[in-house]
């Protein structure tokens, strides 16, 4: 028990030295292609990794070990809760943001269940909100 | 006691036992009957008819000394009763061999100084005519006349009696019969509301239906519109901050692209959902 957490522990001071990795997940290229200049304006440090495919992310995550996700949820492979689902499912432990144009009173609700989503963003994202996203 | 004393006697008490049978019957039928068994004791006869008149219809009983007849009639009265209601006085004449098959309808046997007793009654709204045929054989004499007031006040009374109860009993029936109609109304009338009362369930669950597909079909649109928007509202926040040349390479042609997009969406919702509300429409005229 306590290796596994010496470990984890290591890990974590290991991935805060290193520049953090930030996966940006939805269909649209153009939302990609928005989010990631908008974090680079916002001088967020991080290598930046878009995702049009969310299966290629999901691939990627154990790899890369993101320290943020920013999720579409409405996209045609698998949506964002499958998504969500799957992280659960293979213990994957970034930290999720929900970036959609859905502004519904259920999706937000439904967010709660996942302990790995720390945001719920509408889109357009604006610096703003990204500030918000990486201070917290 | 002379004869005359003891034959009152006879009389009254034979009517007295008349009397209180007659109150026990209730059909025209059994006062018919009773009355001929009884007729005999009161005094001799060969036939007396009894006619009692109302507004509405006129009741007569014949009798002879073995037979018993009676009907409805509308109208007609003979010449000794047109004279009795003329003038309300007792006729008592002898009768020509003629006149006697116009008050009977009994065969009587051959008559010998046949003659005629009639009399007028007054009860309000009942009048009375009652005339014996009678000859020397069978005398009703002037002597009888009191007995045949008091049969006439009895027989009068009991068929009206019977008569008033029937009329009840038919005024009961039809009473009865319009109830039965009117709950036989009121059932069709319910079911008539009860199949209204379906028929607005149904149409308004329709109506909820229409309303949710609305709903929902304006819920798709909303989203649909929405994606492409926001990209566009992204790339015009972005584009504040980049300058001339790269807005150009970098932002424009995304830009274009999704203004393009939305304009492809928006396109094909207008004509997708002029499909569907042209469909609801079909729907509700079904």
């Amino acid at each position: 028990m306590q290796k596994i957490l010496s470990f984890s522990q290591k890990k974590m001071t290991n991935s805060l030295k290193k520049i953090p990795t930030i996966f940006l997940v939805d269909d649209q290229k153009i939302t990609n292609f928005i989010n990631k200049k908008l974090i680079e304006n916002s001088k967020i440090k991080g290598e930046i990794f878009d995702f049009i495919n969310p299966l290629k992310a999901l691939r990627k995550i154990s790899q890369l070990q993101p320290s943020h996700i920013l999720l579409d949820l409405n996209m045609p492979q698998i949506n964002g809760w499958e998504f969500l689902e799957e992280m659960k499912k293979n213990n994957l432990k970034s930290k999720v943001i929900i970036v959609t144009s859905s502004d519904s009173p259920l999706d937000r609700e439904r967010a709660k269940d996942f302990e790995q989503v720390v945001g719920y963003k509408t889109k357009p994202l604006s610096e703003e909100k990204i500030k918000k996203i990486f201070n917290q | 006691m002379n004869f005359n004393q003891s034959k009152y006697r006879i009389t009254y008490e034979a009517f007295s036992k008349f009397s209180s049978k007659l109150s026990k019957a209730e059909t025209l039928e059994e006062v018919s009957k009773l009355t001929l068994t009884n007729l005999k004791y009161f005094f001799n006869y060969h036939s007396i008819s009894i006619k009692s008149i109302t507004r509405n219809h006129q009741l007569c009983f014949s009798f002879s000394i073995n037979k018993a007849d009676f009907y409805y009639e509308k109208l007609g009265l003979n010449i000794f009763e047109k004279r009795l209601f003329e003038r309300k006085v007792p006729i008592y004449e002898e009768l020509r061999e003629n006149d006697i098959s116009t008050l009977t309808n009994f065969d009587l046997p051959v008559l010998e100084e046949a003659k005629i007793y009639a009399s007028y009654f007054d009860y309000g709204s009942t009048k009375a005519c009652v005339s014996i045929i009678s000859d020397e054989n069978r005398k009703f004499g002037m002597d009888d006349v009191e007995i045949l007031r008091l049969l006439t006040d009895a027989f009068v009374s009991k068929t009206r009696q019977i008569r008033l109860k029937s009329e009840l009993e038919e005024k009961n029936e039809e009473f009865k019969n319009a109830i039965q109609e009117i709950d036989v109304k009121n059932k069709q009338i319910e079911s008539i509301v009860d199949t209204q009362k379906a028929i607005i369930k149904i149409r308004t669950k329709n109506i909820l239906d229409k309303n949710k597909q609305l709903v929902s079909i304006l819920q798709s649109i909303s989203h649909n519109l929405q994606e492409p928007l926001s990209r566009i509202l992204g790339l015009l926040d972005l584009s504040e901050g980049v300058s001339k040349d790269e807005f150009i390479v970098d932002i424009l042609p995304y830009l274009k692209e999704s203004a393009t997009d939305l304009d492809i969406i928006f396109k094909d919702l207008v004509k997708k959902n002029a499909e569907d509300i042209k469909l609801l429409s079909k729907e509700n005229d079904e």
